[in-house]
């Protein structure tokens, strides 16, 4: 892999980021709906509300502001929520944290588990164990994500009390230092945990799947005639060379966990990106929805990048000019 | 400035005493000394004035009734002077009766002056992040939960009794309901309805519902017919005062009172009570709630009768055709929601007798523009949520200088000169035992003209841990003044 390949893949993304640009404007503000009527509500007289369009250049034509914006994009300035009159970064900021750990946890559960189940699943094929882990990944992957995120809070959260209901945080608690962490890590077990069920299905299918074809490799029967454990020649030799196709699968994932993100967020009071999200389409608020697809659009042009690269150092029969 | 109790008669707030004189043109108020600013600063009747002066003209119950910025063209109001610091007058050209309605602190809430010495409460965004009230509570943060802790400085001793609060956001009622039963909040201020089995039946909560508050809370759920042809807009009043010009064309169904009263026959109103509602709340009795008591008078609505609904289309010249189908429509919620399940229920009532209804829906900006600017309608459900008195809150529904391109006004561009002199009429009777009578009539005219079909009153459901008490949830405003936790 060399640096100017790289650079290239780099390069690539300027256009893919410039044609979003342009159809996420476009689309969010021809869209009907007046973000001066969404914010003002019926609290606004009419000269209020042509003081609000002028306030924030709604009253200009569409190509001013979209070159406006361009503008203020390329100096990193997302703009001014309308409804929030605060920058977009700093409400971006303020939420970001919530759904880095969120998404976070759910990948850490989505790779390890589904690598281990279906790992595990494939060591006999259409065994017990393999027939209930498929059968359960396919359940999990065909049940909405806000179904199965209020059973959660009903029967888990609400019916055992094992874990709480909503937020992030305990409300009357204020806590800190280790007791905060813990106090956060509690709150999260419950939606990480839903978030990451269809991905751990995906990624188990997957993995029994490419373990399964590697195990009747001619290296495997090699590895097995030279006397190797089963569990070592599962885990050391059939296991990463069935890894290329997860990995490249969980890399095109983000834009689906975000959008399921919105849903758990929704659901569990979650304070992250995914409410910001929803609270800005219901308010129009062109800024900050602007932002979020903007910051999303990057995230999955840059997981597609990072997937690339990882693939390429994982599998050394790849290589790039 | 001035308070409201439970049936919206005015008490003593931040105005100790008031004189109401020239017969109804000219208030004097006498405000309460020693009342403080979050910040220390003195409240005095320069923030009053400030307040009317710059802030209000921004509110249209308060703009649309009052005629802000006073002396301007039409208003009814002269001025307002802050004639010592601790004596604010408000004069009008004429008698104004629902002023002191209009003065409470979810109407008119009292902003300090001093915070915004450009005159520009609007725009000030460094000085709104950071507002500063003379209530019981000071802002502590703002971030995604917000804190609230008790103010030391309160003008009324010994309250407020709880050291604090913290208030969450819960997208979902659902949540919020499975919360508090989980024991993990103290207070709800709206619950999950298909919920309130559970939550009554649970001995740790107490359920309260508020049939009306003070302050804009007498909702109204209500459907509004287009009297004009979709997507016309001529005579609308545009947001920067222009009119456009021409006459519109009626709509094709809709202008016929016989079709509006025969949707209105075609409407079994009980059963969005106890399907949507769950049973909270009452069906509307007439075009204003009746927590305007002295204003709300009991009209013979349509009944339910599809065959009275059949004779009326028939006789409006409407007959079946292909598929039993009179006529098609659109009907507009606000969505996703309860609105669309009102939708979805006509839209079943209406096939009854022949009248396709297709249910659209979207989010608040997206409705306020396809129904109140584009008018591009034919039916559309709105929660008008009414004030302590007729002119704010109903007259925006019924007056022609409110047909506006403005979400929550005149929603059916209905628009006579009958009914537009009898809200000014009413606007000048101080006395309520005079302008009941007025509001009477529009209630009567109202209903014989039927431009809205008034469904149910909407009851709210607060919950709370049965520990805590004192809420007063009817003053929207300051229900937590008096509340206290075990």
């Amino acid at each position: 892999m060399s640096a100017w390949y790289v650079l290239r893949r780099l390069l690539q993304v300027i256009p893919a980021v410039a044609a979003i640009l342009v159809v996420t404007f476009l689309a969010i503000h021809l869209a009907p709906g007046d973000p001066i009527a969404a914010l003002a509500g019926e609290g606004g007289d009419v000269g209020y509300y042509q003081f609000m369009r002028e306030k924030f250049g709604l009253d200009r034509p569409l190509l001013q502001q979209f070159l406006t914006y361009v503008a203020n994009v390329a100096q990193g300035d997302l703009g001014n929520s309308y409804v929030q009159g605060r920058p977009v970064m700093d409400a971006i900021a303020q939420r970001l944290p919530a759904t880095l750990l969120l998404m976070g946890a759910a990948v850490s559960v989505a790779s390890i588990g589904g690598v281990v189940l279906g790992a595990l699943a494939a060591r006999r094929p259409s065994g017990p164990f393999d027939v209930g882990v498929s059968t359960t990944a396919l359940v999990g992957y065909a049940v909405p994500v806000f179904w199965l995120a209020q059973l959660a809070t009903l029967f888990i959260a609400f019916g055992t009390g094992w874990f709480p209901i909503q937020g992030m945080t305990d409300l009357r608690a204020n806590y800190s230092g280790i007791s905060h962490v813990l106090d956060v890590a509690h709150h999260l077990v419950l939606p990480a945990f839903v978030l990451a069920v269809s991905e751990v299905a995906l990624v188990s299918r997957l993995t029994r799947t490419g373990v399964v074809q590697e195990m009747s490799s001619a290296y495997v029967t090699t590895a097995r005639a030279n006397g190797l454990s089963p569990s070592r020649v599962l885990f050391r030799h059939a296991l990463p060379n069935a890894m290329l196709p997860v990995v490249t699968v969980m890399g095109t994932r983000l834009g689906y966990l975000v959008s399921g993100a919105i849903l758990v967020e929704t659901v569990f009071a979650w304070p992250g990106l995914g409410r910001l999200l929803l609270t800005a389409t219901q308010t129009n608020d062109h800024p900050v929805l602007l932002g979020l697809v903007l910051l999303v659009a990057f995230s999955v042009v840059a997981a597609n990048l990072v997937t690339d690269l990882v693939t390429a150092a994982i599998d050394p029969r790849i290589r790039y000019d | 400035m001035i308070g409201l109790d439970a049936n919206s008669n005015p008490y003593p707030d931040l105005a100790e005493s008031w004189v109401i004189a020239d017969g109804g043109k000219r208030y004097e108020f006498k405000l309460r000394p020693g009342v403080k600013w979050h910040d220390g600063r003195d409240f005095n009747a320069g923030d009053v004035k400030f307040t009317f002066d710059h802030a209000l003209r921004g509110h249209s119950r308060t703009q649309s009734s009052m005629g802000l910025p006073a002396g301007s063209a039409g208003s009814p109001l002269l001025y307002i002077e802050a004639a010592r610091s601790d004596l604010v007058v408000f004069q009008f050209n004429r008698p104004y009766a629902p002023l002191l309605q209009q003065l409470n602190v979810t109407e008119a809430p009292i902003i300090p002056a001093h915070r915004y010495p450009a005159n520009d409460p609007l725009t000030n965004t460094a000085a709104n992040r950071d507002p500063k009230g003379t209530g019981p509570f000071m802002l502590k943060s703002y971030g995604n939960d917000v804190q609230f802790v008790r103010n030391p400085n309160y003008h009324r001793r010994d309250l407020p009794c709880l050291d604090g609060m913290v208030e969450r956001f819960f997208p979902s009622n659902q949540t919020a309901s499975l919360a508090l039963e989980g024991g993990e909040l103290d207070w709800s201020w709206e619950v999950d309805k298909s919920r309130l089995g559970a939550l009554r039946a649970n001995r740790g909560l107490s359920v309260v519902g508020v049939p009306r508050g003070t302050g804009g809370g007498n909702c109204l759920m209500t459907v509004g017919f287009n009297l004009l042809a979709s997507g016309d807009r001529r005579g609308q009043r545009q947001t920067n005062g222009s009119v456009i010009a021409g006459d519109p064309a009626p709509h094709p169904h809709f202008s016929d009172v016989r079709v509006r009263k025969a949707v209105a026959h075609a409407l079994n109103r009980q059963a969005y009570l106890d399907q949507i509602e769950f049973g909270q709340g009452r069906i509307a009795a007439a075009p204003m709630h009746s927590g305007i008591g002295f204003a709300h008078a009991p009209q013979p609505t349509p009944p339910f009768n599809l065959a009275e609904a059949n004779r009326l289309l028939d006789e409006a010249g409407r007959p079946r055709g292909p598929g039993g189908i009179r006529f098609s429509v659109d009907f507009w919620a606000i969505g996703p929601g309860a609105q669309v399940t009102y939708g979805n229920l006509l839209k079943a009532q209406l096939a009854e007798v022949g009248i396709n209804v297709t249910v659209r829906s979207g989010p608040p900006g997206t409705f306020g523009t396809s129904v109140f600017v584009n008018r591009t309608f034919d039916l559309a459900i709105v929660s008008y949520c009414q004030g302590d008195d007729p002119q704010i809150g109903v007259r925006r529904q019924y007056h022609s200088t409110q047909y506006q391109a403005v979400p929550f006004t005149n929603l059916t561009a209905y628009r006579t000169s009958e009914m537009d002199g009898l809200w000014d009429q009413a606007s000048a009777q101080v006395d309520p035992n005079v302008s009941r009578n007025t509001y009477r009539r529009i209630q009567e005219v109202a209903v014989r003209d039927q431009p809205y079909l008034w469904l149910v009153e909407t009851e709210f459901i607060r919950a709370h841990r049965a520990g805590c008490s004192g809420f007063n949830y009817p003053n929207t405003g300051l229900f937590a003044e008096t509340a206290f936790c075990k």
